[in-house]
């Protein structure tokens, strides 16, 4: 017999689309809450949610109609036809949440108009809905679910211990504080208030809240505007990497979005930069005209559909490209901005020279500061610091005198955030390295061991373990604090270096003929010869291809390539690009090609693998620029010298002297460390020479 | 087996052959050197199975017989023997070694299971000096291929038609090519490639003075002088139509000081790119510029020698090692290059010297997209 189900039935249904679990709810509350206007949205749950949530909103609460109305499924005040479907510019629209939600929990809301005297509530339980009645309750709206999935059981089984679920709460939460930084978020489970957002004027700052100051210290601003979309953000250098992609965020019109395009466009602009398996941080976001984008794909309106694939595509690899040349033009790669970065270097050694980690971290801190003037100005204000340097001393003076706050201050607003505080303040990020010395005692064994390693430029100021402690709007979960001890390497002797800072090298010698060791101003530098030299051979390739083809040795007689039918396609749409490479190859009929020259660092046999290996790659995915690097990196390492080479001293003069010219070089194009450096201090540490 | 032999006799026989040894991978045995007396002779054989070397010498037998004696250990007691008259005896397996006051004992193998020294009966005959042969070899041995996967180019061609013999080596970007007529030679037409390593070894072995005879067969070649045979496997001739890439006579002929452009070139060698190997020569006026740069360091270099050349600026660019290679094979004192087109190949050649060219091809220019 086939029958109608009655509406309860139905909604219990769609409500395992819409909530899967906890996290769901809050989602779709905290959409609501945004979409309502608020300006403060409270968050507290309870047993990571299964026992209750709670979200409670400032914005502009609903009339006792609307109250009545919007746990109905399909009701919504956010569209009014189709045609809003098609550019959807608010966080809902599916009018089912409430709906679902309330079918599958002890569901109660309370809501005013700013304008009315009383507010309205619901309270519906096992899908029946008791009459609205007439409460007292502050201007916005308050959802309180409880026991979730009570009535379903099966659903109710699948949840995941409390610990996990608050996890999913906290991401939601996170990614919803990252959209909206004008929005005071609070987040608190089992009564205990772990995050504390006040609004900020800028998604820097809401990111230095949410993960700590110093994680802008290892990432670069990106900006892009086309006129389909205009895109921007941070990016982690590529010495920052996790092994999951779990802190790569996307923000689509200020929704939080799990795509595989923007994704691969976003792994791209990294490659040869990270080792494969390793992923950077990332959080971009990106405005494009609503109509541009299709967000009603899944209920968890975390994926999106792009009606132009590959302008979204491009924009993404093109703005993480530029970013990375604009920060090698910061770093004094560049000519014309060399000078001003020297300068500031010795203003810095100048100003402070007993702390060299300050003005390491001072001068990365300008750095970033720089150059989002020129590409962002709003993303960055929150890293923006006067242009001299101050000493710690300074520093100090200005802490006790209440300019500096606490890096973590307990009650909002945070004055440490707020730009027109910062104005006066000398910089944030010598402040959060300053305050741990401060506060714990200057002799304790960690500041000691981490004070000579912080001189180096990769390293984050040591205090990161003692905020998380003390954080009060940081979050507590432990996937979040390993990325605030992002690039913690505070512990090794040894650390990834770029030569930024080392002044004129001298070589010192060659160990066990592959490493190269050199002295420079500071420290010893150990420079990994072959991954050194294929970054230094990949970087010249790649400069001498953008301009003309690499060198390329005809052949007196071609030699013949036969590849596979489909194969034949493809190499003729690549013909142009291995041309560029120095490869001369023209169709023979059928699948035959012959190749008439070849690059001339390869012999015949190493062309001819080069081509069909290359076109193996070429099969799977990408872009021509994409293939183009690939192949460039290939022939770097068939060119670069190798691991067990004995290499003369002018050879390894060489070597040094080039990675000096070259952006990218402190990494391989496998993303692996070329360079290693302990400083003089570290080795007087380590030998007990000092009395740190 | 027990004989009387002057040292001299020993030391060169092993010489000889000891670079056939085999691998002991493809067979044990082969890792031999297989000594065999009889009719007043002593014969010294090795072989990988490719090659197979055979050397004879003169000495005082008192009882014939053969053995196979581990080629690594008989070599070193044969160099540091004192000069002196050796007496060796075999008994069994056992072999008594006596020189001087010199004694030694080693361990010997049956030589039933040695492959037998099969010599070439059939093919055509080359008569031809040893000098000359071996100079040949020495002039295109350096452009062979030494890529394993391509085999057809992994020696040297040997092609006898109408009385004419080319040998023609070529990796690819260039190719070396000597070509000698002789009324002497046989009148068919036979095409075979020899490997690199059966040619390096007639022309470590073949003594500068006398003849040598060369015999083409279906499937071996065998280099026969005096004393001395070498047998070599042919390779699968797929061996490009050399008659197509050797260029017609060029318009452009620079002569040049040979010592001078070999010094310069080596020169510029230091400070060129160790990826490219590349060295551009600038002709102008008289004049030859090389120049080299090293992108990896920022280094260049420059160099002038005079160069008889007139016309139009032309700048082409080559691996200095192509060009040092074949530099260094002559002893002439004077090179000439000619030439079409800088995107053609061109030839290198001593001045005055009609039977061996060198082909080379310069590197793409910078312009050709």
């Amino acid at each position: 017999m086939i029958h109608i189900l009655p509406p309860e039935i139905a909604n219990r249904i769609a409500a395992g689309e819409v909530v899967e679990r906890p996290a769901s709810v809050v989602r779709e509350l905290i959409d609501n809450a945004v979409d309502a206007g608020a300006s403060r949205i409270d968050i507290e749950i309870e047993k990571g949610g299964l026992q209750s949530i709670r979200v409670t909103d400032n914005g502009c609460g609903m009339s006792p109609d609307d109250a009545a109305l919007c746990v109905q499924r399909h009701a919504t005040s956010k569209i009014q036809n189709a045609n809003d479907l098609e550019a959807i510019t608010t966080k809902g629209f599916r009018g089912e949440a409430l709906a679902a939600i309330s079918s599958v929990a002890k569901f109660e809301l309370k809501t005013r108009l700013p304008e009315s005297e009383w507010g309205t509530q619901i309270v519906i339980e096992g899908a029946k809905e008791r009459e609205p009645s007439q409460v007292g309750a502050a201007i916005g709206t308050v959802v309180t679910i409880c026991d979730l999935f009570y009535n379903t059981p099966a659903r109710r089984k699948f949840l995941k211990k409390p610990a996990t679920e608050m996890n999913h709460v906290l991401s939601t939460v996170t990614w919803n504080a990252l959209a909206h930084e004008d929005i005071h978020f609070t987040f608190a489970h089992n009564g205990r208030r772990s995050l504390d957002l006040p609004p900020v004027t800028s998604r820097a700052e809401r990111i230095q809240q949410l993960f700590g100051k110093n994680i802008l210290d290892e990432m670069i601003p990106v900006q892009l505007d086309t006129p389909a979309l205009s895109l921007s953000g941070f990016i982690s250098r590529p010495t920052v990497t996790r092994n999951g992609a779990q802190h790569i965020f996307f923000f689509v019109n200020d929704r939080f979005i799990k795509d595989r395009l923007l994704h691969r466009a976003m792994m791209n602009g990294y490659r040869n930069l990270i080792h494969a398996g390793r992923y950077p941080v990332v959080f971009i976001y990106i405005d494009i005209d609503p109509s541009e984008i299709d967000i009603n794909v899944h209920p968890t309106k975390q994926e999106i559909k792009f009606s132009r694939e590959d302008a979204v595509f491009s924009a993404m690899y093109g703005a993480i490209r530029n970013a990375w040349d604009a920060d090698y033009k910061r770093d004094g790669l560049l000519p014309e901005d060399q000078e001003p970065a020297q300068t500031a270097r010795q203003e810095n050694h100048d100003a402070a020279p007993q702390s060299a980690a300050k003005t390491a971290a001072t001068e990365k801190a300008q750095n970033d500061a720089a150059s989002p003037e020129k590409q962002s100005q709003d993303q960055t204000s929150a890293s923006a610091v006067p242009p001299k340097p101050a000493s710690i001393q300074q520093l100090n003076r200005e802490r006790s005198e209440g300019k500096i706050s606490l890096e973590n201050p307990p009650a909002p607003p945070a004055p440490s955030v707020h730009p027109q505080d910062q104005e006066n303040q000398p910089n944030p990020i010598p402040d959060a390295s300053t305050e741990p010395r401060q506060d714990s005692s200057a002799a304790s064994p960690i500041t000691t061991q981490i004070e000579p390693e912080s001189h180096i430029q990769n390293t984050i100021p040591p205090d990161t373990s003692a905020n998380i402690s003390g954080a009060e709007s940081r979050l507590p979960l432990g996937a979040i604090q390993d990325l605030i001890r992002i690039d913690k390497k505070t512990e090794s002797l040894f650390d990834a270096d770029s030569l930024e800072d080392s002044g004129e090298l001298t070589v010192l010698g060659q160990f066990m003929h592959s490493y190269i060791l050199a002295q420079g101003k500071d420290g010893l530098y150990v420079i990994d010869q072959h991954a050194a030299h294929e970054r230094l051979l990949f970087e010249q390739f790649y400069t001498q291809s953008q301009n003309a083809p690499l060198a390329s040795q005809t052949l007196l007689f071609p030699i013949t390539l036969d590849f596979a039918p489909d194969e034949a396609g493809l190499v003729e749409e690549i013909t142009d690009l291995l041309d560029s490479l120095g490869f001369g190859i023209e169709p023979f009929g059928g699948s035959t090609f012959v190749v008439r020259s070849i690059p001339s660092s390869l012999s015949l046999d190493e062309a001819e693998m080069f081509v069909k290996d290359f076109l193996g790659e070429v099969r799977h995915e990408g872009s021509a620029s994409e293939y183009k690097e690939k192949a460039l990196h290939t022939l770097a390492c068939r060119a670069a010298v190798k691991f067990g080479d004995p290499l003369s001293v002018p050879e390894m003069e060489g070597i040094i002297r080039g990675l000096q010219k070259i952006p990218r070089r402190n990494v391989c194009p496998h993303g692996r460390p070329a360079i290693l450096f302990v400083s003089e201090q570290s080795l007087q540490k380590a030998f007990k020479r000092t009395g740190f | 087996m027990k004989f009387h032999a002057l040292n001299q006799v020993l030391s060169r026989g092993v010489n000889a052959v000891k670079n056939a040894v085999g691998s002991p991978i493809s067979n044990p045995i082969v890792e031999n050197i297989h000594v065999s007396c009889k009719e007043g002779k002593i014969f010294f054989m090795a072989t990988n199975l490719n090659l197979t070397i055979r050397c004879e010498g003169e000495l005082e037998i008192e009882e014939p017989g053969e053995i196979i004696l581990n080629s690594e250990e008989i070599t070193k007691i044969v160099q540091d023997l004192p000069l002196s008259e050796v007496i060796i005896e075999t008994e069994e397996e056992n072999v008594k070694i006596k020189c001087g006051r010199f004694k030694a004992k080693i361990k010997g193998q049956s030589a039933d299971l040695f492959p037998p020294f099969i010599a070439l009966e059939e093919g055509s005959d080359l008569h031809i000096e040893n000098k000359k042969i071996k100079n040949i070899i020495r002039k295109t041995i350096f452009t062979t291929s030494a890529e394993k996967s391509r085999y057809e180019l992994n020696g040297i061609k040997f092609h006898l038609k109408d009385k004419r013999l080319n040998c023609v080596s070529t990796d690819g970007r260039r190719l070396a090519i000597y070509s000698i007529q002789n009324d002497a030679f046989p009148s068919e037409e036979k095409s075979i490639m020899i490997p690199e390593k059966t040619l390096e070894e007639v022309v470590r072995i073949l003594p500068d003075e006398g003849m040598a005879t060369i015999r083409f067969g279906e499937r071996k070649t065998q280099f026969s002088s005096g004393d001395i045979q070498i047998i070599s496997n042919n390779l699968t001739d797929n061996f490009p139509n050399y008659d197509r890439i050797i260029p017609p006579e060029g318009n452009i002929k620079i002569k040049m000081n040979r010592s001078a452009f070999y010094s310069s070139i080596k020169r510029a060698s230091n400070l060129s790119s160790k990826d490219t190997n590349m060295v551009i020569l600038t002709f102008e006026d008289g004049n030859l510029e090389i120049t080299a740069e090293r992108e990896e360091t920022g280094s260049e270099g420059h160099d002038q020698i005079e160069a008889d050349y007139k016309g139009e600026k032309m700048q082409v660019r080559f691996n200095h090692n192509f060009i040092r290679e074949f530099l260094q094979s002559l002893e002439d004192e004077e090179v000439e290059l000619e030439m079409r087109d800088i995107r053609k190949p061109c030839i290198f050649r001593a001045v005055g010297e009609n039977e061996y060219k060198y082909v080379l091809m310069p590197m793409r220019p910078p312009d050709e997209e």
